[in-house]
């Protein structure tokens, strides 16, 4: 690794240096720009210096502090609230938690049960588990904030809470180096900013009669409010149906306005969309129980209050002016409910600064790289639900499940730009690295939960393999510079992936004949499974951009799917195993069959080499005899390979 | 004599390069090997035909062939016929193994006698195979017939008896040919079964299309419906190509009625199942006593191709006709002859054609002559476009033919046959070519006792670690075949490692599958491996083969001091026989100091514990008795003896080291504890392949000869690893390097490079000549 060290040009600024250099600046800039931030200057002496600040204690938030905590650098977390969780101590507004709480999964691994707990932090504590805070599948956010406390407080994290950040702001052109001023006017400096704020300003379009609307974010849970009403809701996600089945009972009827088709979750394989758990809506809608769905473009509506009731007109409504008087939503509505998501906070960044956000449905998040690094500004990052323009749609990075592992590859990234720590590997020989592959297929929650966005890489060597988990694929063909291996030659990329064409809005998952059972048509399955990318070179960034559509790398010198198990156990001698052995066998260029050593030792007196088996494990003294029945037949057997 | 030795050499090195090639060659599922002893009996058995080939080490390229005989002859025990292989090289059956050719054919044997004697250039698959084997076996049922002469004498033989079957063949040994036999076998009682090869017989007497046929082709000599006196029969030619489904089809239809009337209530004709076209001879009361010799007449001439059906207008039922037609007044045109071809409904895909006659052809005139002719037109007509259809989709199919693939796959696997390497890929993918994969797969459900050797959690580990002064953990995936593999063994380690006082062993295990977070914190990265704690720390990894006893050594050896203190005479005997005959290891060390010796006591010490675990090292720390054990071994004090237990030529050696460096001192240790002059097995090679020296391998050496071979060994003065090899052993692999000429071999290491092979064998040349004089 010293070589690979030494092959980067570094320039690391004495932090020391930094912050006297920047002090000047910042002051001459404030007064000239701020008036209001003059004041800072006699708090920034006060050395609120931290070398990483993490704005919010949230699930990423204390997910960054942890990791960065145990590798012994100097960070704070800044709260706004008093105690960490703010957020969830409002939200979900019905207080039941839709993720799941998987307590029994019949097995002891670890690392493979994480797979089925979508709530529980990553730490070494095992005490620290979700699955011991509660015993309900869905558990009820109030545990939730107490689970995200004693995290905090267990870990011994360092917070700041009652920090409410106003302003963020850079000095000069320096690359590194953020400003922060809370509420009272302290400011608080550091050198690298992870901002870790989720989104949770609340979508509140502009139509007439908009004052008419409750928000979701303080509507009463009093339902004797909602008894014998008649309620409409604008939204159709998660927020909006769990509305609807909590004062479902009591209302007379619930309509939903929805811009876009509904999506289900279970058709879309996407945790953000409509949950089992909250469409009880579609089910009393569909089986005439008064309820139901409209697809209106909100943007058009107007709410007209007659009385104490609402009516909703559509201002550009093509299709019923004049002619037709059947209006789907002509009856007046007692209780009109905004339940439309939220987004991103930009309001706190200095307009010199103010991060570019994502484009089309993307927008509610902050446009990022695929090192969760702000497309443009340098050395400010995201973490957590903030980073889910990257994987919308197509994976968990929005969700706590996903982004605990997303903001550990943020880690080790940082660990790398930062302080030249490479990303944490280990070397494998040629012959284990099946094993490792296949053990990883079978435990992985990484690899599951951040289906198609993070994957492990395996850097092939002379001497074997270099194995790194959970990297960012899209950051494949900047893998030297972003995680500091070098990769010369061969890389092998595995990651799980659902069929290409098989699931989406509309779509019926559970039709017949969608499971693949036969290897051959393995890269046909539907299903989640094992997908391995190998390349001769590493892909350019170009071989990137250019990739074909629903593609998520380059097409790959060789390409492997595992195919998709029921059981999702990948581990089947000849399915699973003899498949993935053929396909490494040729990346490597070896044969990795297992002899035992009277095979090996026939081999080794009767040809000019040996199976990569029998050179690295015979020869070396480790060969495999058996016990009691097999030798004598597999020598005959293999001699007739 | 330098020279002839030096040839000698190489043509050992040449015969062992040409048994690499044959080592690929494959076992026999089907055809048994038939030992000398049985082959009497095995030939001998009544009433069967039997194919022998009597297989010797020596032909290149006979894989196919082997692979060819064992598919006849699972194709040919249907017919009674046995095959089977006697191996030459390991256990001849001298009458005919002595012959010096007698590999190059195949032989079939009835009642004890050789029936026919095959060249195994004509036996190119397992058709060929099959066809030459069925004309043996029904050589006197079956006549091979040279001229027209011949098949009137036959016609004349079997007339107003036997319908006869003639073929015309290309050859004997082809697919057409084995099929027709397989008939001659199955309806030999039936009909009369001839052909000739040659096509003029065919020609001369006048079969149909004799003279247009190109491809084998069958007929039919009706010569049963004839009478005694006449001179020729009614020929029906069989139209199709010779496949084995077509010719069946044609042979079942054979015994169908010439004709059956329409089956009141719509019941099936006999016709039904046979894929026939139909041809419906309509016909009223007043003309039905002509159209029956009508329908006769077709029935006869139209054998094999249709069948025919007599309907009468007046007596069938309304239902009847209209399940036959949707204008049934065109079937009333009587007499009218309607015919339906098989296959037309799909070929025409006419979506308007809901019944049969919608898409019949009508033929008004009915007399016999020229209604035959237009038939066979209008059958022969259909039959082409039919075929040409057919090989349109074939091309358009070709690629994903089954019977395409399977011949790529034989032509690579033939490839990778012939290639040098040992591995090349495997042809087939869903066949599992792992031994050990394999082995652990059919061993699956066999219980392994793992009672002392417990499985380990995140919570015990730690507390066993605690408790046990020592202990040995093996790290494994389950489902993993090494793993899986050595499980056994570690089983049976731990069942003969078992304290019965304790009732445990040092023994455990920890299942990285289901506990990923206990393997990572001991760092494995690798499957299955093998770790030692003492007094809860980390010592060090097992390093050895992955077998019981081997395991089982090693343990026992950790679990004594290292190293043992010694101090009386009896001490050092006993702890010398006590080591050497307790079986756990072969070498014991002693180490010879005076208490003044500090620094090679030390070093000594440090190398007891390095190498605990593989020999047991003795400390004599007394001076006095020092020198009196040194005395017995010629050895110095301070000074280093390693006893061997199993070296006849080199019972002790002695560390010649001055200094006492441990470095050095473990590698002698490590070197000197290796007999000289071993025989080489699969467990002992790595531990001389390692040293990076040339083999010198006796075969088969017997008392004087091993014993001046072992001491030039002991005498070590070449810088090579001297090693036997037993020929009586029966163990397969001893095969490879057995050969007459051939009594001692140099076996150099694959990788080195040319000239240092040839500089070897140069240093060696004059030793191997003192040797075989």
């Amino acid at each position: 690794m010293d070589i690979t060290l030494s092959r980067y040009v570094l320039i690391i600024t004495c932090s020391a240096g930094l912050v006297a250099l920047s002090l000047g600046q910042s002051s001459m800039m404030g007064q000239k720009r701020h008036s209001a931030e003059s004041g800072d200057h006699t708090e920034f002496s006060s050395g609120k210096y931290h070398d990483y600040i993490i704005v919010g204690a949230g699930p990423s938030g204390l997910q960054l502090g942890y990791f960065l905590q145990r590798a012994g650098r100097d960070y704070l977390i800044l709260e706004k609230g008093d105690s960490a969780g703010t957020f969830y101590k409002t939200y979900p507004r019905h207080r039941k938690l839709i993720s799941i709480n998987k307590r029994y999964t019949g097995k002891t691994n670890k690392e493979y049960n994480m797979r089925h707990d979508w709530n529980s932090l990553l730490s070494d504590d095992e005490t620290l588990r979700m699955t011991q805070y509660s015993e309900e599948f869905f558990p009820s956010a109030d545990i939730y904030v107490q689970y995200l406390n004693d995290f905090a407080r267990k870990l011994r994290l360092k917070i700041q809470h009652g920090v409410n950040v106003q302003r963020i702001w850079k000095t000069g052109n320096k690359k590194e180096g953020f400003y922060i001023r809370d509420q009272h006017g302290n400011v608080f400096t550091c050198r690298y900013l992870v901002v870790a704020t989720g989104i949770w300003v609340p979508n509140e379009p502009d139509f007439v009669g908009k004052e008419h609307v409750t928000g979701y974010e303080n509507m009463t849970l009093n339902l004797n409010f909602y008894r014998g009403k008649t309620v409409l809701i604008l939204g159709k996600g998660n927020s909006a149906f769990e509305t609807a089945d909590y004062i479902q009972p009591v209302t007379n009827f619930v309509h939903l306005f929805s811009r876009s088709r509904v999506k289900l979750a279970w058709e879309t394989h996407y945790v953000g969309d409509l949950r089992a758990i909250n469409n009880g809506l579609i089910d009393t809608y569909q089986l005439k129980a008064l309820d139901g769905v409209l697809y209106t473009d909100i943007n058009n509506m107007q709410v007209i209050k007659h009385g104490d009731r609402f009516s909703v007109r559509l201002v550009n409504d093509t299709e019923h002016r004049g002619l037709h008087d059947n209006f789907a939503a002509r009856s007046p509505y007692d209780v009109i409910i905004r339940a439309l998501g939220f987004h991103f906070d930009a309001s706190i960044f200095h307009r010199s600064i103010i991060p570019k956000l994502g484009e089309g449905e993307k927008k509610k998040y902050p446009a990022i790289k695929p090192n969760y690094e702000s497309m443009n500004v340098e050395g400010l990052f995201f973490a957590g639900t903030n980073t889910h323009s990257l994987d919308f749609r197509k994976s968990a990075g929005g969700f706590i499940h996903g982004f605990r592992y997303t903001t550990r590859a943020l880690h080790h990234l940082l660990e790398w730009r930062n302080h030249k720590i490479p990303w944490p590997s280990t070397a494998l020989r040629t012959t284990q690295v099946m094993n490792t592959l296949l053990k990883r297929m079978n435990e992985a929650s990484g690899l599951y939960q951040m289906y198609s966005v993070l994957g492990d890489i395996i850097i092939v060597n002379d001497t074997g393999a270099v194995y790194l988990e959970e990297v960012p694929v899209q950051l494949l063909p900047q893998l030297e510079t972003a995680t500091g291996h070098l990769a010369p030659n061969k890389v092998i990329v595995m990651v799980m992936e659902f069929g290409k064409n098989f699931s989406g809005p509309g779509t019926d998952p559970l039709r017949r004949g969608t499971a693949t059972t036969v290897p051959k048509n393995a890269h046909l399955a539907g299903f989640l499974h094992p997908v391995l990318y190998y390349y001769s070179h590493l892909p350019t960034d170009d071989d990137m951009l250019r990739r074909p559509s629903k593609w998520i790398l380059p097409r790959p010198t060789r390409l492997h799917h595992v195919i998709e198990d029921f059981l999702f156990d990948f581990s089947s001698p000849v399915s699973h195993v003899l498949h993935l052995r053929r396909f490494l066998d040729t990346v490597f260029g070896y044969d990795t069959r297992n002899y035992f050593a009277g095979s090996c030792f026939k081999m080794a007196m009767t040809h000019t080499s040996v199976p990569k088996t029998c050179q690295d494990q015979y020869l070396r003294g480790e060969g495999l005899t058996h016990a009691s029945h097999c030798e004598a037949s597999a020598v005959t057997q293999s001699t007739t390979k | 004599m330098a020279s002839y030795c030096k040839a000698f050499v190489l043509i050992c090195l040449v015969a062992l390069l040409a048994t690499c090639t044959l080592v690929a060659s494959k076992e026999f599922g089907v055809v048994n090997t038939v030992p000398s002893a049985e082959f009497e009996d095995f030939i001998g058995s009544p009433s069967t035909l039997t194919a022998v080939y009597f297989y010797k080490r020596r032909l290149q390229r006979l894989k196919h062939f082997l692979e060819s005989f064992d598919a006849a002859a699972s194709f040919m025990k249907l017919y009674q016929v046995q095959f089977g292989r006697v191996n030459c090289d390991i256990d001849p059956v001298a009458a005919y193994c002595d012959k010096p050719d007698v590999d190059m054919s195949v032989f079939a044997f009835r009642n004890d006698r050789v029936e026919a004697k095959f060249a195994l250039d004509t036996m190119y698959d397992r058709d060929a195979i099959a066809s030459n084997i069925f004309q043996v076996l029904l050589s006197s049922e079956v006549p091979v017939l040279q001229s027209w002469i011949d098949l009137s004498h036959q016609q004349q033989r079997y007339m107003g008896d036997k319908d006869i079957i003639f073929s015309w063949q290309k050859a004997i040994g082809t697919y057409q040919h084995r099929v027709f036999m397989e008939f001659a076998f199955a309806y030999g009682s039936t009909y009369k079964f001839v052909f000739a090869t040659n096509k003029k017989v065919a020609e001369e007497a006048d079969l149909r299309d004799a003279k247009s046929v190109k491809e084998p082709a069958i007929w039919v000599l009706h010569c049963s419906e004839e009478e005694k006196t006449a001179k020729t029969c009614r020929q029906t030619r069989f139209q199709h190509s010779i496949v084995l489904a077509d010719v069946l089809a044609f042979v079942r239809t054979l015994k169908t009625p010439y004709y059956v009337d329409m089956p009141i209530n719509q019941e099936p004709t006999p016709y039904e199942t046979m894929n026939l076209h139909l041809v419906y001879v309509a016909t009223d009361n007043s003309n039905e006593h002509e159209a029956r010799e009508v329908a006769d007449k077709l029935g006869r001439a139209l054998r094999g191709q249709a069948g025919v059906i007599l309907l009468n207008v007046d007596t069938a039922s309304e239902i009847t006709l209209e399940s036959l037609a949707t204008d049934t007044e065109r079937l009333r045109e009587v007499p009218v002859v309607a015919v339906q071809l098989y296959g037309q409904e799909s070929l025409d895909q006419n979506e308007t054609a809901e019944k049969p006659m919608d898409t019949m052809h009508f033929m008004h005139h009915f007399s016999e002559g020229p209604l035959v002719e237009d038939l066979e037109v209008l059958l022969s007509e259909h039959r082409r476009s039919t075929e040409r259809k057919k090989i349109i989709q074939d091309e358009d199919e070709g690629f994903d033919e089954p019977d395409f693939s399977a011949k790529l796959e034989k032509f690579f696997a033939d490839f990778s046959a012939k290639g040098e390497t040992f591995w090349g890929p495997s042809s087939d993918e869903e066949v599992q070519d792992d031994v050990v994969a394999e082995a652990v797969y059919r061993g699956r459900y066999a219980q392994l006792d793992l009672t002392y050797a417990p499985a380990l959690t995140d919570k015990t580990f730690p507390a066993m670690l605690k408790e046990k002064s020592l202990l040995v953990v093996v790290f494994y995936l389950s489902w993993e075949p090494r793993s899986a593999a050595f499980l056994s063994s570690y089983s049976e380690a731990s069942l003969d490692l078992k304290d019965e006082p304790s009732n445990s062993s040092p023994l455990a295990r920890v299942a990285c599958d289901d506990w990923p977070d206990v393997c990572q914190l001991n760092n494995v990265s690798s499957y299955p491996v093998t770790k030692v704690y003492r007094d809860g720390q980390y010592l060090k990894d097992y390093r050895g083969m992955l077998d019981t006893t081997a395991l089982v050594n090693f343990v026992k050896l950790l679990q004594l001091p290292a190293p043992v203190e010694l101090k009386t005479v009896e001490e050092v005997t006993n702890f010398r026989e006590h080591v050497l005959s307790a079986g756990a290891t072969d070498t014991a060390v002693l180490g010879l100091m005076g208490q003044e010796d500090q620094a090679e006591i030390e070093t000594f010490t440090s190398a007891a514990r390095e190498l605990q675990g593989l020999f047991i090292l003795g400390l004599v720390k007394d001076k006095a008795l020092a020198q009196e054990v040194g005395s017995m071994y010629g050895s110095s004090v301070p000074g280093v003896v390693v006893v061997k237990r199993d070296d006849q030529y080199q019972p002790f050696k002695l560390f010649s080291g001055k200094i006492f460096h441990k470095p050095s001192l473990v590698k002698f240790i490590q070197l000197a504890s290796l007999p000289v002059f071993p025989e080489l097995t699969p467990k002992n090679f790595p531990s001389f392949f390692i040293q990076d020296k040339p083999f010198v391998i006796l075969f088969g050496g017997r008392g004087e000869e091993l014993e001046s071979v072992g001491q030039i060994a002991a005498a070590e003065e070449l810088p090579v690893v001297f090693c036997q090899m037993n020929m009586v052993s029966p163990a397969s692999w001893e095969q490879t390097f057995s050969s007459s000429m051939c009594q001692m071999l140099v076996f150099l290491h694959w990788s080195w490079s040319s000239t240092r092979r040839e500089e070897c064998l140069s240093t060696l040349t004059p030793m191997t000549s003192q040797r075989t004089r």
